[in-house]
């Protein structure tokens, strides 16, 4: 259970990953990594390149099965072969790359893949269609080609088409890196709607600390392990050394640092923009 | 070498189905020692237009004149074009193909007939100009790390050393320090005296690097100017849901709150001055 008392989904027990090139054995990238990832929270993973980000969520579907602990999902321990399909079910995943994922020459088709291969009677697949497309805002576009759509729309669809499995997780690997900031913004605020609307657990993997901010839990991926688990306030606000991981802050937290080096009187743990206004505000209105 | 587009469009598959026009009339000029960035919302006509300024395409209407000369279809003036003009493409690092570092990066003055000492030279300096350390240039380009890969890649075309180099998202998908650390070797080569022109969609490393910026919109110019200049256009760029520096938002919502501070800071340190300015501006107005 975390805070708001919900239950993991998925718990990974000091699971570890090392990718085996025949007879040499490489430096592991995942290592004994302890993480709950909890229905309906909207969890963000940073940490620079190499760092195994995308080693771990791949780890979350059974795209990869650990090579040492395991990871659990819904019940289900990922390195059992008769479980992969449900997995791949409860968790889906979207890539960085929105041109490398989508298969089908419409919209719609490109919802309904999934679909037919579970074998959906088509009568309930409209309807599952019409429901998914609608929620992400693309019910206009439904027969338009994946192909002539923005980058931004592109994830959308990406987005639909795991939606419509009906999954418990969805885990975004760098989804927006790719997009320009209108693409990016819509792709963040289509989640952060599917997680409060649906209670559908997001795991956001980025390089934009002002995506990360946004999360309810940020943690802070470092040569193959946790860094740091926690709130975004406490990840960039208390001065943990972030610069030597290879990260920054957003924006208001390198302000409200400086103007405190200045000897002024600001909360060097804002994260926010309302708050860094609030906090100038209120520095003038003493003077 | 300056590099004018002067009235240029140019229609992708003209006469077909697939009829499509990227760019209307555009009319850019690049001075030399000139950093001149390139935004726009996804498909409005930027790497199109890059792709004009060594000859990888030719207008459907218009011309390209780069120093002086009108840039046409003569093989040999193209291949001296494009040696001195570099281009570095989106995610460049997928084109990498030799079996070591230094073969990649050696391959573009190898094909330029040069003595083994000097293909030496420029590898060695093309490789420090983008922080790569010496102990990798034996490695194969396929076990570095994504930002390393893109460094070589961009090496490659340094090392044909030509005295303008066009980056088509040189940052992207890079983590915050490796994005730092580049952007701190591009302002370098720009300050050593190479023209470059930056596409990209971060107005942050437009704010730390570019001296004008052109923001393209359905394959026209919409604004041009020194960066300033453009990031202070917000109505405009709003229009064209494009952005400016997280920084200039800051400042936005400040002034919007009555707090006096200027609307063109780009930058963080800029923006620490500028309010550390503006709260003892008032102190001292307070006390007197």
């Amino acid at each position: 259970m975390n805070a708001a008392g919900n239950a993991s989904l998925i718990s990974f027990r000091k699971a570890g990953f090392t990718y085996r090139r025949g007879e040499e054995i490489e430096v592991p990238a995942v290592k004994g990594v302890d993480l709950d990832i909890h229905r309906g929270e909207f969890l963000a993973i940073v940490g620079s390149n190499g760092s195994g980000k995308s080693t771990l969520a791949k780890m979350m579907n059974a795209l990869l099965v650990p090579t040492e602990g395991e990871v659990i999902v819904d019940g289900m321990p990922t390195d059992e072969e008769a479980n992969v399909w449900d997995i791949r079910r409860t968790v889906g995943m979207v890539f960085q790359n929105p041109g490398n994922q989508l298969v089908s020459t419409t919209v719609e088709e490109e919802v309904a893949f999934g679909l037919e291969n579970l074998g959906v009677p088509t009568a309930e697949m409209h309807g599952v269609i019409d429901r998914v497309l609608g929620e992400i805002g693309l019910a206009t576009m439904r027969r338009r080609e994946p192909h002539n759509l923005s980058g931004g729309q592109k994830q959308r669809v990406a987005i639909a088409a795991v939606l419509a499995m009906q999954p418990e997780c969805i885990v975004m690997d760098e989804a927006t890196s790719m997009l320009d900031p209108a693409g990016r913004r819509d792709v963040l605020e289509t989640v952060r709607h599917l997680c409060r609307e649906r209670n559908l657990a997001v795991v956001f993997i980025t390089h934009f600390m002002e995506e990360a901010v946004q999360a309810d839990r940020v943690v802070v991926f470092h040569e193959g392990a946790v860094a740091v688990d926690a709130e975004p306030k406490t990840v960039f606000g208390e001065g943990l050394d972030l610069d030597e991981i290879g990260l920054d802050v957003p924006v208001v937290t390198a302000l409200s640092r400086g103007l405190g080096e200045l000897g002024f009187d600001v909360d060097p743990t804002i994260t926010e923009m309302e708050e860094f206004v609030e906090a100038i505000c209120r520095l003038r209105s003493r003077t | 070498m300056p590099i004018a587009l002067e009235n240029v469009s140019y229609t992708y598959a003209p006469g077909t189905p697939w009829e499509h026009v990227a760019l209307s009339e555009v009319t850019v000029r690049i001075e030399d020692g000139d950093f001149l960035g390139i935004v726009g919302p996804t498909g409005s006509g930027k790497s199109t237009l890059v792709q004009h300024m060594n000859g990888l395409l030719f207008p459907s209407d218009g011309r390209v004149v780069v120093d002086g000369d009108e840039v046409g279809s003569d093989r040999k003036a193209l291949r001296d074009l494009r040696r001195k003009v570099g281009m570095v493409f989106q995610y460049p690092e997928h084109q990498l193909f030799e079996e070591t570092v230094w073969a990649d990066i050696a391959f573009g003055p190898k094909n330029l007939d040069l003595d083994e000492e000097e293909i030496a030279r420029r590898v060695r300096w093309a490789s420090e100009s983008v922080g790569l350390p010496e102990d990798i240039l034996e490695r194969s380009p396929f076990e570095l790390s994504g930002g390393q890969m893109r460094r070589v890649a961009i090496a490659g075309v340094l090392a044909m050393q030509g005295s303008v180099l066009i980056l088509d998202e040189p940052t992207s998908g890079l983590d915050p320090r490796g994005r730092a650390s580049l952007v701190e070797q591009l302002r370098a080569l720009n300050q050593a005296g190479m023209t470059m022109v930056m596409v990209s969609h971060s107005m942050e490393d437009m704010a730390l690097l570019v001296n004008r910026i052109v923001v393209l919109s359905e394959g026209r110019v919409a604004l041009a100017g020194t960066k300033r200049e453009v990031f202070t256009q917000l109505e405009a760029l709003e229009t064209l849901s494009l952005d400016v520096p997280r920084v200039t938002q800051v400042m936005l919502r400040l002034r919007g709150e009555g707090v006096p501070v200027p609307l063109d800071v780009m930058t963080v340190n800029e923006g620490i001055d500028a309010l550390a300015a503006a709260l003892r501006g008032e102190k001292d107005h307070a006390s007197q």
